[in-house]
């Protein structure tokens, strides 16, 4: 009794302490709005290529874009200026903050917006935003984005975590705090020891962890257990997904700058006769056709072309060389009708 | 349901209400066993149904065993068949899964889901030794087959312990299950410390240093001094994670009134490999000391082999450790673990350095703990890697240290093994002040502190659920 007592007043000087840390040491005060904070500063780095480099088409994707398709052959087959501003590890909450805040900013507007997208990527407003990926989206994102914090942090969280976010400096401001211990472990004992400064320990990292360094099947492994988020049976519900997700915005924010928005499923080998895709992933892609339909949105989709066969991909996901080609050569082909 | 995931507790709460305000412990027993088969089919209700099924078999295959003593051992070798049965075959599954979906396929079903969302059961390995153990009992006469299936059924699915153990015997539950239960302040003050302990080593520890440690073991060929980092690492990570649901377990069952079996005891401060198995999970050492070690040593010793003192030494050790690498997983790497710890307790009992052995010395005393610390990391080694040909190709080919790159990430790695094994190594010291003392309150809020910053809505199982 005596000792649970104990502990319980030691638990509520530590957070009222955390109440008086937080604002001083991170700038965050408390009770706070509901999601993560964000850096004040927008990254514009988009924004300038576009208006220095004036392409007719942006195509935009994650690592799979880039892998899968070549901008200089597509460029070449459709006559058209061709600029790739694909991220490695970005989805539609990425997408969607660079389309808001580079694209459509840019004085330059490309004719064409291509968005390359694996199944219920664009309706899942949630994957890809957390760890590592949320220092990507801070880069292009700040605190007016209501509408991002909304789909893609409040939406997924529980009554308890709301209370603690608001309330809880060490709840709310736990990515700071973390990002804290973690800087200490991954710099202290490296420039202690070896004079190694941060840069030089994210050198190291990216170094030593560089996707050549590992296992190709564990890599793969990998790929497809992330992926697996995305055919979780409520992720597949597209009526109920579709509002919740950053889609209609992307479509909005494209109608009312000009900008053609073309969709493209990419294709991808997550599935086998052994494995097969799960059933509401069909009707998924169906309803996800109608919709592109009923707002005018040409919707291209390429999982299904048999001529782009396993040997051609690297992992379940990548094309090779080879199969980078054939890939940007059919898309070109199915583009066509839609560029002029 | 995972224990970290606040539906699990919402769940728990209510039900902890229900339990306690029915006061009748036949009911109490009735509304476990239902939330017991609620917890274990929730990810799939066909999970709960073999249960079911084999829990079942066992009771009445049991209780043939007491009533028809002519035919006990049928009934013994049926149930033997039933349990190791089936789990051999959900072990092995993934050297058969090809082969089996495709006929699956080829008959117009749909193979995936049957074997993985049917065929993988978690906690299978669990229940199944403590049904096999129970059998066993009954088949040797020291222990009375129950007619009260409730209770025997409960034993099998009792929730807290269903998908990681730990592996209670039927003795310790049984009688508990028996006896009246009514609500006291003391389960809540058993309980708190546990279930603070178990979310700070999970949440904190466990998946903290998890991702430094997969990120090693999944290059394709490290440098050895970063194997060992990621190898010092992992012995951290494996030691918080699955002791971390023991705590939670333990803490739960506190909760609703029962005792359940500590199955950690500082195993890292072991001097032997005995005194390893006696102290890392517990009951399950203890399962197969009784079960397989044991009764392999008697038949030995009533065998024309007793006079060869080294067979007797050596083969009940490596049986029973081969066992354990077998029942861990289908791999090689789980095989030869398990044999590694067999020839080690058995060239350490010809050394003459037996369970209880001490040394003479301080001296002694580290270099004791040194040498079998090293191996036990060198076991996890084994046991963590992706394949065996993985780690021989490291240890044979790789260099000690590729540049200063690798130094750098080397040193990252133990900075952040050591900055997490410090809470930990702060509770053995604890552990010798008394439970009153203020350092306790203070150690546990600062528990807590760390737990609210690490907490994420999507935390990775414990790795103790794919055994």
């Amino acid at each position: 009794m005596k000792s649970f007592v104990q502990y319980v007043l030691c638990v509520i000087v530590l957070i009222a302490i955390t109440y008086f840390f937080v604002p001083a040491f991170y700038g965050v005060n408390y009770p706070k709005p509901l999601g993560p904070e964000f850096d004040p500063a927008i990254r514009k780095v988009y924004e300038q290529k576009i208006d220095q480099t004036q392409p007719d088409i942006v195509l935009i994707g994650d690592s799979t874009a880039a892998t899968n398709v070549d901008p200089v052959l597509l460029s070449a087959e459709l006559n058209q200026k061709v600029d790739d501003i694909s991220e490695v590890g970005a989805a539609s909450t990425l997408w969607y903050l660079i389309i808001k805040n580079n694209i459509v900013t840019a004085k330059h507007k490309p004719a064409y917006l291509i968005i390359l997208f694996r199944d219920s990527m664009l309706t899942t407003p949630d994957y890809r935003v957390q760890g590592s990926y949320f220092q990507q989206i801070d880069e292009f994102a700040n605190n007016d984005d209501k509408l991002l914090i909304q789909l893609a942090f409040v939406n997924k969280m529980n009554w308890l975590e709301k209370l603690a976010d608001q309330y809880l400096p060490p709840y709310g401001s736990r990515l700071k705090f973390r990002a804290t211990i973690d800087g200490a472990m991954r710099k202290t004992a490296p420039r202690w020891l070896l004079q190694c400064e941060p840069a030089c320990v994210d050198v190291a990292l990216s170094k030593i962890f560089s996707a050549d360094n590992f296992v190709s099947k564990i890599m793969s492994d990998a790929v497809n257990s992330a992926n697996q988020y995305l055919y979780a049976p409520q992720n597949l519900d597209f009526e109920y997904q579709v509002d919740r997700s950053f889609l209609p915005e992307i479509i909005r924010l494209c109608k009312e700058n000009n900008i053609r928005l073309i969709l493209v499923r990419s294709k991808t080998f997550t599935f086998s006769a052994q494995s097969p895709a799960p059933r509401a992933l069909d009707d998924y892609v169906n309803q996800f056709a109608s919709y592109a339909a009923r707002n005018d949105v040409p919707f291209i989709d390429l999982s299904d072309d048999p001529r782009l066969t396993r040997d051609l991909f690297l992992d379940p996901v990548h094309t090779n060389l080879t199969g980078r080609a054939l890939f940007t050569h059919l898309l070109s082909e199915l583009l066509a009708q839609y560029i002029r | 349901m995972n224990f970290v995931s606040l539906t699990f507790w919402v769940s728990f709460a209510a039900l902890l209400v229900l339990y306690w305000a029915i006061r009748r412990k036949g009911f109490q027993n009735i509304l476990l066993l239902a939330a017991s088969y609620v917890f274990y089919g929730w990810a799939n209700p066909w999970y709960a149904v073999m249960l079911g099924l084999s829990t079942t078999g066992d009771y009445f295959l049991s209780l043939g065993i007491k009533r028809n003593p002519a035919r006990a051992r049928v009934f013994l070798v049926l149930s033997l068949l039933l349990n190791l049965g089936v789990l051999g075959f959900f072990k092995y599954y993934n050297f058969f899964n090809a082969g089996l979906t495709g006929i699956l396929t080829s008959l117009g079903l749909q193979g995936d889901f049957f074997l993985a969302n049917i065929l993988l059961p978690a906690g299978l390995s669990f229940y199944t030794l403590k049904k096999l153990g129970y059998v066993l009992d009954v088949s040797r006469g020291v222990l009375e087959p129950t007619e009260d299936f409730i209770s025997f059924a409960l034993y099998v699915s009792f929730f807290p312990q269903i998908v990681s153990g730990p592996i209670d015997r039927f003795q310790k539950l049984f009688p508990q299950f028996q006896q009246a239960r009514i609500w006291k302040m003391d389960n809540f003050y058993s309980a708190w410390p546990l279930l603070i302990m178990g979310f700070f080593k999970k949440i904190v520890v466990a998946d903290t240093v998890k991702i430094i440690v997969d990120r090693v073991f999944e290059l394709e060929e490290p440098s050895k001094l970063l194997l060992i980092a990621a190898g010092l690492g992992f012995t951290l990570e494996i030691l918080a994670d699955f002791s971390a649901y023991t705590d939670i377990s333990r803490g739960i069952s506190y909760l609703l009134g029962f005792e359940t079996t500590e199955n950690f005891n500082r195993p890292y401060l072991s001097l032997t490999p005995t005194d390893f198995w006696n102290r890392w999970h517990i009951t399950l050492s203890n399962w197969l000391r009784d079960y397989i070690f044991f009764p392999l040593r008697r038949a030995l010793l009533k065998s024309r082999f007793k006079q060869t003192e080294w067979l007797v030494l050596s083969v009940p050790p490596i049986a029973a450790m081969f066992a354990s690498g077998l029942w861990h997983g289908a791999g090689w790497t789980f095989v030869v673990w398990g044999l590694y710890y067999g020839v080690l307790i058995a060239a350490y009992q010809a050394a003459g350095i037996r369970g209880n052995w001490q040394p003479t010395n301080k001296i002694k005393l580290v270099l004791a703990w040194l040498v079998m610390f090293a191996f036990i990391v060198f076991g996890w080694l084994i046991f963590r890697a992706s394949s065996l040909g993985w780690l021989v190709n490291v240890i044979l080919h790789s260099v000690w240290i590729n540049g200063r790159n690798d130094l750098v990430v080397v040193i990252i790695t133990l900075s952040m093994t050591l900055f997490y094994a410090v809470p930990l190594t702060l509770k053995i010291f604890l552990d010798r002040l008394s439970s009153q003392h203020f350092a306790f309150s203070i150690y546990y809020a600062l528990l807590t502190l760390g737990i609210i910053i690490f907490v994420s809505s999507a935390s990775p199982d414990f790795i103790y659920f794919q055994f």
